[in-house]
């Protein structure tokens, strides 16, 4: 009997290969979303790892100590003792040329054997070939970036004629070494054992790098306590980049968004099997057959098409992935990506959610129709109507779990603090808001039903789209996450984007930055405020004081009188909290450091002040992306007062309006002349870069975009398709009482475009929902900063067309088959 | 059954359209070109400047504890300590421990920094999990100052980073402890070795020529039967183990003629009690090179040279790498007439190429036929 059921059902999936191909390629399709989006975000995370790389080198971590630097012994004992591999020393100061000019350099010493993880621009030995031994060899010999060489006027071979320390010095250089973005600007690599005789630095270190997870760095920091501490790499230069890892957990988000996706569209194509054996069902329930034989028999087909779907999906989600990735790559063009790009392997994880959603989806999605045609009672079964009857009882009913759903969601995020119930609650409000998907429809149909009296294409249009819930209302609702997830992703970055911006303008607020190794002096920077073109300077000295809970950062920042700080003051109101801040024993802290503290505005801080705990008002918080740890803005009027240290890490200047960019910057390096190491960096070249590096990190979500076309494309098509092929006896009576072929190609079009509104505009609050938790709710679990929320029309409209657009391109061919249909054919049904 | 519509043809053509440009694209030519590796032998050839370094010319009496450590004028030495191992439960491992030196000029002037140095050191480490069918290597490089890499005497010790080989009296070379470990790879020795037979000579009382030139030579002693007792990690499983290892110590500053391609060289430890090293030298041509040679120690540590004559070697059977292209004889007849011996020689596992800068072959391998055993086979130059 089984065997005998068995065949009734193949033959059935045989009689339609046009729905049983659909329904493969729905199964195949979510498979494929699944697969290719996991590719895509993996690859996007490798591009983001290749940019932080490409900027700070791959050091996590350095050790460094007092003002002497690092004993060299320490180096060895985490080489032999502390089993430490991924490490480097560092060595570097000031030198300047030996001409009249004075033009400083900076003279770094690294560990040829130690720098191949680093992958430093300079630092690995196959890029110096047989210059490798010279440096090895030699106390004299250099290597520069062709940029810089070329600055210099100097080749391989050539000498050039240092100060260092006062005395003339001169150097070989050995090599010159490709370096296309001009990254080792102003640089002389040396082998540390050189850079520390040429710089009367032996036994001393400036730092260590090190390429550790945060665990074993804390584990290190017990184990050279008193000797040496250990810090996070690099927080100064390219911050900009540290945060982009923020991004690395919202596209874990997309990636279940995704999931979501595949199994709706694996309902959406595989509810049909139930519903379309009614009547077969019906006849072989009056014949006597038994229930779970017919469930049976209706599971193990929706297995097969599973089955061969999930196969071909597998398959086609690589190709995809590879394909759009591409396409991103082609309108990019970036080296950094084809790297990242080049090495996209299926993980196991993403093969698992492949199969989960391809094979128990497809099940799964058999399940609840199947048992439903198969509990009918035999006459029910037969009745068409009997069954839209009920899915609009259902939509209902599932309108009430959706919103019960979107409540719980919402509970779970407002009354939890962690990480994990905010993607639970995230998870719990799509859920919901593709429950109520088919509720929508019925609101939307009872909304415009009014409107259609006595427009009867218009009037047939609503109630095609309302009354067939049971195959639109599963493609609404994909239709509908999908475009969420588009929008959701776009008002993301955008927002991130415009944070991004707001924060870059505060703290590059200055034309110009100057830097040296050992130090600038108050009197340096009066001589910069003097020159011409120079508005104003600001001076910033940053130490690291060591407190019970551990080490603060201190920015103690001095400005002209009328100045206030160039920063986004989140809490107070920026004048409330700049008065104290001016006048009073108060200080400014930053986002991640209040969040690490609790301080609130008006509580105390303590800091350490010449051995004594001096207590500090909090005046108020400010936005900062830059140091995960934080830091605590001090005026330094202030802290000249408390602190025995003139000392300046920094000046920052100003230029005036009408100050020519290149004329002031050769007038600012030639003031510097004879400031060992001194570098000026141009903050508007700083500003271009780091949005270029955005732009490039967040290419790749582009791939989202087409990914959620497609599927709203395929998921529309084959639903419609079931729901036209379906109608098709509809469609000739309205043939047959005198509807043109366009009037009918207009009516499946207009049904099709409904349906495919209707989604798009239910996706809009859910993708600003998304969007909303994303940036308000994890980002902030995850990382304790805040972003502002930019909300542009365009991303959001965006998204809308996307939908109208699949769906009306989805309708094409129905309609067109639906146009060409022969009259007495469609009349006698199937 | 009804004939497919041109619709849905068109779009599932469409779709295997966009699948195959997309596998033709990206997916097919994913064999990008290998790393570039380097030739043991090319390493190891004379240089123009072979004879500002101290060489090997003829045969010279050794000193101990002092020859156990660096000849820092000599370019290239090694302490190569390979070995076959068991857990209790029958599983059976083989390791490689090798620490290379190599001096990169013949002479330094004197310099302020301690960082300073003639001296690269590279150290190879593989642990091969004979039960699991893997072998896993790791290699490092470290400058040879500081206290980073190097090699002292008494007591005996070699190291870099923390792959250490140390004595534990400050006279006798044995017994040593062995350790090294690589976290990532996730493979770790730590044992204790003791010397069941004395040192022996190789060639002429250590003088081992192995090319035309007499100068192209080295200075070569073995340990050919240690007992190995300790612990051995795999993909981070620690063990207990036993069972014999063998050191080879050897320097030179020109070891290879121009003409000479690379070697295959034969440790067998035989359950006889006797042990058996073979090397042959291959020339460019394919030919056996006249200076190959070996020895044979008898159980009581007493040994005999071995000429290219007394041995023959035969492949019987090879093993190309999927990741190198290199195919390496991995079965070898190896016959010694007049020792009555015809033996086969088998790689206890094909796959245990060293994925390092210089890339080569070593194993652990089976011994059967006239006298059983186990033992190490490395070839380079493929």
């Amino acid at each position: 009997m089984i065997r005998l059921l068995g065949r009734i059902g193949r033959a059935d999936l045989r009689r339609h290969p046009l729905q049983t191909g659909l329904a493969m390629l729905g199964v195949a399709i979510a498979v494929a979303v699944v697969v290719a989006v996991d590719l895509a975000n993996h690859s996007a995370r490798e591009a983001m790892r290749v940019s932080l790389e490409s900027v700070t080198g791959r050091a996590t971590h350095q050790v460094v100590a007092g003002p002497d630097g690092v004993d060299e012994a320490l180096y060895t004992r985490l080489r032999t003792e502390l089993g430490v591999r991924r490490a480097a020393p560092v060595v570097q100061g000031g030198v300047t040329l030996g001409d009249d000019r004075g033009r400083p350099l900076t003279l770094l010493g690294l560990d040829a054997f130690a720098e191949g993880p680093f992958q430093r621009p300079l630092g690995g030995g196959d890029a110096l070939g047989d210059a490798f031994n010279t440096l090895l060899l030699r106390d004299d010999a250099v290597a520069l970036g062709r940029g810089e060489a070329r600055r210099l006027g100097v080749s391989t071979g050539d000498t050039l004629d240092l100060r260092i320390n006062g005395r003339p010095q001169p150097v070989t250089v050995v090599a010159v070494v490709d370096d296309p973005d001009d990254q080792s600007r102003g640089l002389l690599l040396a082998d540390i054992a050189a850079a520390q005789s040429l710089l009367g630095q032996t036994g001393r270190l400036d730092r260590i790098d090190l390429i550790v997870d945060d665990a074993r760095a804390e584990a290190l920091a017990t184990q050279l306590a008193g000797a040496a501490r250990i810090v996070p790499a690099a927080a100064s230069a390219q911050s900009v980049l540290q945060m982009s890892r923020a991004f690395h957990i919202n596209l874990t988000a997309l990636s279940l968004l995704a999931v979501v996706v595949g199994a709706f569209l694996v309902f959406n194509t595989l509810g049909f099997l139930g519903v379309r054996r009614r009547p077969t069902i019906g006849i072989l329930r009056a014949m006597g057959v038994q229930r779970r034989e017919i469930l049976l028999q209706i599971l193990g087909d929706a297995l097969l098409i599973g089955i061969v779907g999930t196969l071909i999906g597998l398959g086609l989600g690589f190709a995809l992935a590879h394909g759009l990735v591409g396409l991103v790559l082609q309108t990019v063009n970036d080296v950094y990506f084809e790297r990242a790009a080049g090495d996209l392997v299926l993980s196991p994880w993403s093969l698992a959610a492949g199969l989960l959603v391809g094979l128990v989806g497809s099940v799964g999605a058999a399940l609840a129709p199947a048992r439903e045609a198969a509990a009918t009672p035999p006459r029910a079964a037969l009745s068409r109507a009997d069954l839209e009857t009920r899915a609009r009882q259902l939509a209902r009913r599932g309108g009430w779990s959706g919103a019960v759903v979107v409540l719980l969601g919402g509970a779970v995020i407002a009354l939890s603090a962690g990480l994990i119930p905010a993607f639970i609650g995230l998870f719990a409000l799509i859920l919901g808001a593709a429950l109520l998907a088919p509720a929508v429809i019925l609101a939307v149909g009872g909304i415009l039903r009014p409107l259609m009296r006595g427009r009867p294409v218009g009037g047939l249009i609503v109630e095609g789209a309302v009354a067939s819930l049971s195959r639109t209302g599963v493609a609404v609702a994909a239709l509908s996450v999908a475009v969420a997830a588009v929008i959701g992703v776009a008002v993301m970055i955008a927002s991130f984007r415009a944070s991004v911006i707001d924060w870059l303008e505060g703290s590059l607020a200055a034309d110009f930055y100057i830097s040296a190794p050992a130090g600038l002096t108050d009197a340096q920077a009066d001589r910069l405020a003097g020159l011409a073109g120079v508005d104003f300077v600001s001076r910033s000295q940053w130490v690291d004081l060591a407190t019970a809970d551990g080490p603060v950062t201190v920015w103690a920042l001095g400005l002209p009188a009328g100045q206030s700080p160039a920063v986004d003051i989140r809490r107070p109101a920026a004048d409330t909290a700049l008065e104290p801040y001016a006048n009073d024993r108060a200080v400014l802290v930053s986002e991640p450091f209040a969040a690490r503290r609790g301080l609130a505005p008006g509580d105390t801080l303590g800091l350490p002040v010449d051995g004594r705990r001096v207590d500090f008002d909090v005046a108020g918080i400010y936005r900062d992306y830059a140091s995960p740890t934080g830091a605590v803005l001090m005026r330094r009027g202030l802290y000249l007062e408390l602190y025995d240290d003139t000392g300046l890490a920094g000046i920052g200047v100003h230029a005036g309006d009408n100050a020519g960019r290149a004329g002031l910057i050769r007038r600012l390096e030639s003031a510097l002349g004879g400031v060992p190491g001194a570098r000026v960096t141009d903050n508007a070249a700083v500003f271009e870069q780091s949005l270029v590096i955005f732009d490039r990190t967040f290419a790749i979500t582009e791939v989202l975009r087409w990914l959620a076309g497609l599927v709203a494309f395929v998921g529309v098509v084959s639903a419609l398709m079931a729901l036209q092929l379906d109608r098709l006896r509809e469609f000739a009576v309205l043939r047959a009482i005198g509807l043109g072929r366009g009037g009918l190609a207009g009516l499946i079009g207009g049904q099709s475009g409904l349906l495919g509104l209707i989604a798009g505009l239910w996706a809009i609050p859910l993708g600003i929902a998304l969007a909303a938790l994303l940036v308000f709710v994890i980002n902030r679990r995850a990382y304790g900063w805040t972003m502002g929320f930019e909300l542009q029309a365009g991303p959001v409209l965006e998204g809308v067309a996307l939908a109208v657009i699949a769906a009306l391109l989805a309708a094409l061919y129905p309609a067109w088959r639906a146009a060409r249909l022969r009259l007495a054919e469609g009349l006698k049904g199937e | 059954m009804r004939r497919m519509d041109p619709g849905l043809l068109g779009l599932l053509g469409l779709l295997l359209g966009a699948l195959i440009i997309g596998g033709v694209r990206f997916g097919l030519d994913h064999a990008g070109p290998a790393a570039e590796a380097q030739n043991l032998a090319e390493v190891m050839g004379p240089t123009a400047d072979a004879d500002a370094f101290a060489r090997v010319t003829g045969p010279r009496p050794l000193e101990f504890p002092a020859d156990h450590g660096a000849h820092p004028d000599h370019r290239t030495e090694w302490w190569y300590f390979t070995g076959n191992l068991t857990a209790a439960n029958g599983d059976a491992y083989g390791f490689q421990l090798t620490l290379f030196r190599s001096a990169l000029a013949p002479s330094m002037a004197e310099r302020d920094s301690d960082w300073a140095t003639r001296q690269a050191w590279m150290g190879h480490f593989a642990v091969t999990d004979l039960a699991a069918g893997e072998h896993r290597a790791a290699e490092r490089y470290q400058r040879g100052a500081l206290g980073l890499a190097g090699a002292s005497v008494r007591p005996v010790r070699v190291w870099l980073d923390d792959w250490t080989i140390e004595s534990t009296g400050p006279e006798a070379l044995f017994p040593l402890t062995l350790r090294a470990e690589d976290r990532g790879v996730g493979i770790a020795v730590d044992l204790t070795l003791t010397a069941d037979k004395p040192h022996v000579l190789q060639g002429d009382a250590g003088y081992s020529r192995k090319g035309a030139d007499p100068a192209n030579a080295s200075r070569y002693y073995s340990y050919t039967r240690l007992a190995a007792g300790g612990e051995v990690a795999f993909a981070d499983r620690r063990t207990s183990v036993s069972g014999t290892a063998w050191l080879d110590r050897e320097w030179s500053t020109s070891a290879l003629d121009a003409n000479q391609q690379g070697w295959d060289w034969f440790a067998l430890q035989l359950e006889d009690g006797r042990d058996l090293m073979v090397y042959r030298l291959r020339r460019t041509d394919g030919g056996t090179d006249p200076n190959s040679a070996g020895i044979l120690v008898d159980p009581d540590g007493g040994s005999r040279v071995l000429d290219s004559d007394d041995f023959r070697l035969t492949p019987q059977r090879h093993w190309q790498s999927p990741r190198t292209g290199s195919r390496y004889p991995v079965a070898w007849r190896l016959q010694l007439p007049d020792e009555g011996l015809d033996l086969q020689v088998e790689a206890r596992l094909d796959d245990q190429e060293m994925p390092t800068t210089v890339r080569y072959w070593e194993g652990s391998v089976a011994v059967e036929g006239t006298a059983d055993g186990v033992g190490y086979l490395e070839m380079t130059g493929y």
